[in-house]
């Protein structure tokens, strides 16, 4: 059922509402069959990039190409993509078979091969004994397995889904992520996937596109973005907990550069940090601040939250807040000073005044 | 207890007030039923009591002696044709101000609201003058176009209003899917909005059925005059013979009757809907 795989290609793409320009110059390519996940907070651009490259919108410059083939003058039936909606966008008035079969029966195709490729994709999503339901008679989960079908039994190009999980329970949720990456498995078609959701772009995609302000902040495999991002901003949206940012000084020090914050504690950093220089921020995961009584960053608990696999500890130091994640059960009372280390591996240092990555 | 009490008290009150709204609706209703089955004397001796021996023969008298079974017709050929002229074009209309972003779209939706205000009676003239200049005068074509036009700015009012709730996934995935507009409109559109097609078509048929002024003034040929005219022709021959002029209102009113009837839950929820999302 797949079809063949190809290609997408974004180039320059420009899109402006009113005043708003939602989309600076967009640069993108993705590889067949390759599953990219485009990341980002409301407002980014990342659904109208989407909807862009579907024939949704027409963008204002730039071109989309699909294979070999520039579709941006092209109507989206002649894009040979499917998209899966949120909203699922099925047809109230026509039951599960009808609803897969609708974009067949428009290009006519004969009856034989249309009930084949219904059977065949609902043969793959389980939806066998539903196809005679309607979809108020279906729960979200089902309804959302009916639209990948609709979009499966095409045989497109390329698939476009746009947060076609954020309606469901987090439950159904982790289910549909693993049936939507066995599916991807199974047939291959590029795909170009829209969330907000970090856990199913770290889990799910072969790159992810994280986007913000209508540009490309950083494209790069779910680890390369987590482990070393490229800017603050991607450091700061990545990751849940949130990046810790302290701000201060690379200073010299007898055993090299250390980071020096601006109530005067210093950190040391590892042999490759830059060297001292004018202001930067430093980046810490909250995973990698370790329960240190004797380390250099001390803070005053605020709020301890025990989720039962870890400990999130919320402390206030230097006037910002900061969060440390421990696989240990601990207890601290409210104001009690706390105190950790970290690993230089583990401190990324961004430009105090752009917020680029600093080579460290 | 003292709350379980004012609750049954204002249900009870709730209940008697709306069973008087009903008593009054109904009461006109009543009257002309049993007026239309009772006798000349009779009506004279008591006109609200109940007829004594029914007078069915009234209503082959009207309908077949009389010859009124051609102006029932008549409004039938007429209400069915505008009403079903009038969805056609107020779907088209509707589907473009709903679907499309077009230069102009807000004015133009202005001026078929502004269509809404217009009344019958101060356009009368010119339309009769227009039909006339035009031959349609006394003519099926000339009874049906005037009526089209009165119905067609509520009509696109209504799917207009209508087609923007059908959500805007739903008319994308349907592009992605291959649709023309007019497979878009006819297989994804019309189908969602039967409830307000419903309605329309009530609301239309009941218009053109209880139509008056324009019948009146274009059709003159006995053959070609609507009920609604034809009833007041035959008031004025009879001398207000008032149980025939009931029994021709029941035959009036029963069409629309079964029409609602059959219609009845698309078009409550027809014409509510847009008052909240």
């Amino acid at each position: 059922m797949s079809g063949p795989a190809e290609r997408v290609v974004v180039k320059g793409v420009e899109k402006s509402f009113g005043r708003t320009q939602v989309l600076k110059g967009v640069d993108l390519e993705i590889d067949p069959r390759e599953f990219v996940i485009l990341l980002g907070p409301s407002g980014c651009g990342k659904t109208t990039l989407l909807r862009i490259i579907a024939g949704l919108e027409r963008s204002d410059a730039g071109e989309i190409r699909i294979g070999e083939r520039r579709v941006d003058g092209l109507e989206p039936k002649e894009r040979d993509v499917a998209m899966v909606f949120q909203s699922y966008a099925l047809y109230p008035h026509m039951n599960v078979f009808d609803n897969q079969s609708f974009s067949l029966r428009l290009r006519r195709m004969a009856r034989t091969e249309i009930r084949d490729r219904v059977e065949r994709a609902a043969q793959t999503l389980g939806l066998e004994k539903l196809l005679d339901r309607y979809p108020r008679q279906l729960s979200g989960g089902q309804r959302q397995r009916v639209s990948m079908g609709r979009a499966i039994v095409r045989s497109p190009k390329v698939f476009l889904f746009d947060e076609p999980l954020s309606n469901l329970d987090a439950q159904l949720r982790v289910h549909m992520r693993g049936e939507i990456k066995s599916l991807h498995h199974q047939l291959g078609t590029t795909s170009i996937y829209v969330t907000h959701d970090q856990i199913e772009a770290m889990t799910m995609g072969d790159r992810i596109v994280v986007m913000n302000g209508g540009i490309i902040e950083q494209i790069g495999s779910p680890l390369e973005v987590f482990d070393r991002p490229k800017n603050r901003f991607v450091a700061g949206f990545v990751g849940s907990p949130a990046m810790n940012f302290i701000d201060g000084t690379l200073v010299g020090t007898s055993s090299g550069t250390a980071f020096r914050t601006t109530d005067g504690r210093t950190v040391p950093l590892g042999p490759s940090a830059p060297p001292p220089g004018p202001a930067v921020t430093a980046g810490i995961r909250p995973h990698h601040l370790r329960l240190d009584p004797t380390g250099p960053i001390r803070g005053a608990a605020i709020d301890v939250q025990p989720t039962g696999v870890e400990t999130i500890i919320l402390c206030r130091w230097n006037s910002r807040d900061l969060l440390a994640q421990t696989g240990e059960r601990i207890r601290a009372a409210a104001g009690e000073q706390l105190g950790f280390s970290v690993d230089p591996a583990n401190i990324h240092l961004f430009d105090g005044t752009s917020g680029e990555r600093l080579a460290a | 207890m003292h709350a379980t009490f004012n609750r049954l008290g204002a249900t009870l009150g709730a209940n008697g007030l709306l069973i008087l709204f009903v008593i009054i609706s109904l009461f006109p209703v009543y009257l002309m039923f049993i007026t239309s089955l009772k006798s000349q004397a009779e009506l004279i001796q008591n006109v609200f009591a109940l007829p004594r021996n029914p007078k069915w023969g009234n209503y082959p008298l009207v309908l077949i002696e009389r010859s009124y079974y051609r102006a029932v017709i008549n409004s039938l050929m007429l209400a069915g044709t505008v009403t079903i002229i009038t969805i056609v074009l107020s779907c088209l209309a509707a589907y473009a101000f709903a679907v499309y972003d077009f230069v102009g779209r807000q004015l133009l939706f202005v001026l078929v609201l502004v269509g809404l205000m217009v009344s019958e009676v101060s356009i009368l003239i010119p339309v009769y003058m227009l039909l006339k200049s035009w031959n349609l005068l006394n003519s099926f074509v000339g009874l049906v176009l005037p009526q089209i036009a009165l119905g067609l700015s509520f009509g696109i009012f209504l799917m207009t209003t209508f087609f923007l709730q059908v959500p805007k996934d739903l008319v994308d995935a349907a592009r992605l899917d291959g649709c023309t507009d007019l497979q878009l409109l006819m297989r994804v559109m019309v189908p969602v909005s039967i409830p307000a097609i419903g309605a329309l078509a009530v609301i239309e048929f009941l218009w053109t059925w209880n139509s008056f002024f324009f019948p009146l003034v274009i059709a003159t040929r006995q053959d070609l005059m609507p009920l609604s005219v034809a009833i007041i022709d035959f008031m004025g021959r009879f001398t207000f013979n008032y149980e025939l002029v009931a029994t021709t209102c029941v035959i009036m009113f029963v069409p629309i009757l079964i029409l609602y009837v059959l219609t009845q839950r698309s078009f409550r929820r027809g014409v509510t809907m847009g008052a909240v999302k």
